[in-house]
């Protein structure tokens, strides 16, 4: 679901509270996966000024090349039932 | 209260997160303002911390801060409780009229106790080094909390005069060495423990800052 949100607009970045929004995932389960995606080089992050003076900088994602390979190749249909399953 | 709530789970957030994952800490703080705006920080701010309690066990930092925790809450304030407890439902007073003497009279068989009224006096004195003895313990078990092992050192070596002081002391006044005997098993078992994890953290944190350079 994570993939499919960051893969629809793939060169737009993304604030976390907004992803939430979107995905309906919580903050519990989208910065864990946020962490490791990132450690895997799957995202990229930034840091973004802030919108309203007084505020923090906030910290923006979107996809890697290889984040984008992989959610292209995750939307990709499944095989049909029957046929031989990639060991990849 | 509910905002104070939220936002003493973020701070516990971003502190169980550590410097490893500081940025992401940093990002979690930042986005907490969007969710105040929207009425819902309690719930971002609960969601930061299961995620990063979930991430302790991932990393050198976070296993140290879960095994300090452990040391402290399953051995070092029990035991701290456990003396604070016999004081107050009147040990070593109580000793007296326990029926134990009669019990080590009979064992020892000629050999006389040295408890009797004449040594009754040496009780609040023995009470005083119990409490004092479970203070630094309560002390010990904050400085391993608060990862301070320079402090630690220093209470860890008042725990050992106290607690030698105390099994002399409770020895030649019960003529009994179970309870001071009870008591260094603790102390050897704490003070090897709390060593351990002071040298773990020393070495993680000469590891960073190799790594840094």
């Amino acid at each position: 679901m994570l993939l499919r949100t960051l893969s629809m607009r793939p060169l737009e970045w993304r604030y976390g509270y907004d992803m939430m929004k979107e995905t309906g995932l919580g903050s519990g389960t989208l910065y864990p996966l946020l962490m490791r995606m990132s450690d895997q080089g799957l995202v990229e992050t930034e840091w973004r000024p802030p919108e309203r003076p007084g505020r923090p900088a906030r910290h923006a994602y979107r996809l890697t090349a290889a984040g984008l390979a992989l959610a292209r190749s995750a939307s990709e249909p499944e095989p049909r039932a029957g046929a031989k399953a990639s060991p990849l | 209260m509910i905002a104070a709530i939220a936002r003493s789970l973020m701070a516990l957030a971003v502190h169980c997160l550590g410097e490893r994952r500081r940025e992401w800490a940093e990002a979690m703080e930042a986005e907490f303002y969007a969710a105040q705006e929207n009425g819902s920080s309690l719930g971002f701010a609960l969601g930061c911390f299961v995620a990063a309690v979930r991430e302790l066990p991932t990393h050198d930092e976070g296993r140290l801060a879960i095994a300090s925790h452990a040391l402290a809450f399953v051995l070092v304030i029990p035991a701290a409780a456990l003396l604070l407890s016999s004081v107050l439902n009147g040990f070593p007073h109580s000793y007296f009229g326990s029926g134990a003497l009669d019990g080590l009279t009979w064992v020892l068989g000629n050999r006389e106790p040295l408890l009797s009224e004449g040594n009754r006096a040496a009780l609040p004195p023995l009470a005083i080094l119990i409490v004092l003895l479970a203070g630094a313990r309560l002390r010990l078990a904050w400085l391993m909390l608060e990862r301070d092992w320079s402090r630690g050192a220093g209470t860890a070596m008042l725990l050992g005069a106290v607690t030698m002081t105390l099994a002399i002391l409770a020895g030649v006044v019960f003529d009994d060495f179970a309870f001071a005997l009870g008591q260094l098993a603790v102390l050897v078992v704490e003070l090897g423990s709390v060593a351990a994890l002071a040298q773990r953290q020393l070495s993680f944190a000469a590891s960073r800052g190799a790594v840094e350079k």
